[in-house]
């Protein structure tokens, strides 16, 4: 023990520091009880009661607080409760604090975070991800927040947050068993989790009131309590007898029409579903080919409208008549009702895939997915999808996320997603030039100088006032070898085509259908 | 009864690594021992 005067050493037998005088005998009792605190929370520790173990350690260093075997010890527990952040605070806050000479156990564990910074990196996200979850919930997007929670479990087994607020939205959503698996997996980690065991506790009290059945009343005697048994009406007469066999009866022949009936009926579907089966790949394949015909027009109008409006025109001819000639063989198999229905299916399908992309998070599905949809044919499940994903798609901080995920791409060597992820934000963020930038950038060091001059072209048209005209106009004339950059057509707004969306206009469109 | 809203409270975000600066730097929390330098010079000053 060191003297807080002077840091000289302390003799534990005598009351008063042997270098400078001063009376230590409260400091001592102060030090010993910190150290109670201490081995309490090491007993625990050892037991995996993580949440316990953090409590006796908090308590040790609310008393002393350069107990530097506490602050390390719970740096470890915080760091096996999934709280890395924490961990690496406590650790650093040793470090600093530390007033002894030995050397400090607290430098092992920062310089092994310091080699793993891929795994720091990994940690760090699922601690994002949770805080997100935790929004989610919030603000009452319970499906996100659940979708969240599952993949931050997979991947960060030990992150007992998590699993407490996934429990917690399981047993709000009536999914008894799912929450009893994860509240079991969460002890398993931290056996004295107080949220866990609560609502264990809670969940088993549930279970006994649903089983539970009179046994009959009690009565008393002498001070002594009876349970008599629940007296039993007597069924004893030829009536009540026929009237169970009939109820039999009834009862098998119920059950029998269960088990025969839908195999048959199955059968007749099996043919029906193969019919159906090929007419769905007919249509597929159809509407593959209006898509890639789709694309390639929404890409070259924009530039090319002026220099080459003639070929335009015809290009737009003959995509247009292949476009009817692709759906009038779609028209000549089905009736036109059936043409209407791919739609309302592209919409549902787009919602769920951009819900699934956002569990991974495979941003740039994200993005492109949200606007395949159209708002006007929508479930009314996937229509609070789509309003939880306007939601996502406007946020900066999914923004930020998604801007990271492209800079990955881009220190990997991977161009092509990179500009493909940049395009997908700017869709949602219209009026941010420099993603259009990075995106132009990417394409080039992809070596696609056709699109990188079309996003360079963009720029400079859409943000004529931005500090990267001179760049676009320069860099549009390196790709093209032209002498300058055309203008957009006239009449165009390019106000509207920067404005930011506007997350209540977009839930306006929204038309519940069924 | 678990009243959803109310456990929701309990739930606090995780401290994030890039926040982790911060945090050290503001935690400055007096222990025991200092609470005992101060009444002590408190009392000497008297």
């Amino acid at each position: 023990m060191l003297c807080y005067r002077c840091n000289g050493t302390v003799d534990p037998s005598r009351d008063t520091c042997s270098k400078c005088g001063t009376d230590v005998r409260v400091y001592k009792k102060i030090v010993y009880a910190s150290n109670r605190y201490y081995n309490e929370g090491l007993v625990k520790a050892q037991a995996r009661d993580l949440t316990g173990a953090r409590d006796s350690l908090r308590k040790s260093l609310y008393l002393y607080k350069k107990n530097t075997n506490a602050r390390n010890l719970l740096g470890l527990v915080e760091y096996a409760m999934g709280e890395s952040a924490e961990a690496l605070k406590e650790w650093v806050l040793s470090k600093n604090l530390s007033t002894s000479r030995n050397a400090n156990v607290a430098d092992r564990f920062i310089n092994s975070m310091k080699r793993n910074m891929r795994e720091l990196d990994s940690e760090g996200h699922g601690i994002r991800k949770y805080n997100q979850a935790l929004n989610y919930a919030r603000n009452g997007a319970k499906d996100l927040a659940m979708i969240q929670l599952k993949k931050v479990v997979s991947v960060h087994s030990n992150m007992t947050k998590a699993y407490e607020l996934l429990a917690l939205l399981y047993i709000d959503d009536g999914k008894i068993e799912q929450a009893k698996k994860v509240i079991a997996q969460c002890l398993q980690v931290d056996r004295g989790n107080a949220s866990a065991l609560h609502f264990m506790k809670e969940l088993e009290n549930m279970s006994d009131r649903n089983s539970s059945r009179s046994v009959g009343v009690v009565g008393e005697t002498d001070r002594e309590q009876l349970i008599i048994p629940v007296r039993f009406r007597d069924y004893g007469s030829y009536l009540s007898n026929a009237l169970y066999i009939v109820l039999g009866l009834i009862i098998g022949i119920a059950i029998a029409w269960y088990v025969m009936v839908p195999g048959k009926v199955e059968k007749e579907m099996v043919g029906v579903s193969d019919e159906a089966r090929s007419y769905e790949q007919v249509i597929s394949d159809l509407q593959g080919e209006i898509a890639a015909l789709q694309l390639s027009n929404v890409n070259e109008s924009e530039e090319s409208s002026i220099e080459e409006s003639s070929m335009e025109q015809s290009s737009e001819e003959e995509s247009r008549e292949s476009e009817s000639s692709a759906a009038a063989k779609i028209e000549e198999t089905f009736p036109a009702g059936i043409v209407q229905t791919d739609q309302w299916t592209i919409s549902q399908d787009a919602v769920n895939r951009a819900v699934s992309a956002y569990g991974v998070p495979d941003y740039t599905s994200v993005y492109e997915a949200f606007f395949e949809v159209n708002p006007g044919m929508l479930s009314s499940v996937n229509a609070e999808h789509y309003k939880n994903l306007i939601i996502i798609v406007l946020d900066e901080g999914v923004k930020q996320n998604a801007v990271a995920q492209a800079e990955e791409y881009q220190s990997a060597g991977e161009n092509s997603d990179a500009g493909r992820l940049y395009d997908a934000i700017a869709m949602a963020h219209r009026n941010d030039p420099e993603l259009r930038m990075k995106a132009a950038a990417c394409y080039e060091a992809a070596g696609d100088q056709e699109t990188a001059a079309n996003r360079y072209w963009q720029v400079y048209n859409l943000f004529p006032e931005s500090e990267y005209t001179k760049t676009c106009s320069e860099k549009y004339m390196e790709l093209t070898g032209k002498d300058h950059i055309p203008g957009v057509p006239e009449g165009t707004d390019t106000e509207a085509l920067t404005a930011p969306l506007n997350a209540e206009a977009l839930e306006q469109a929204i038309v519940e259908e069924g | 009864m678990i009243d959803f809203e109310e456990e929701l409270k309990k739930f606090k975000p995780s401290l994030e690594i890039d926040d982790t600066e911060n945090a050290i730097l503001s935690d400055n929390v007096n222990d025991m021992v200092d609470l005992m330098i101060e009444i002590m010079n408190e009392y000497r000053d008297r």
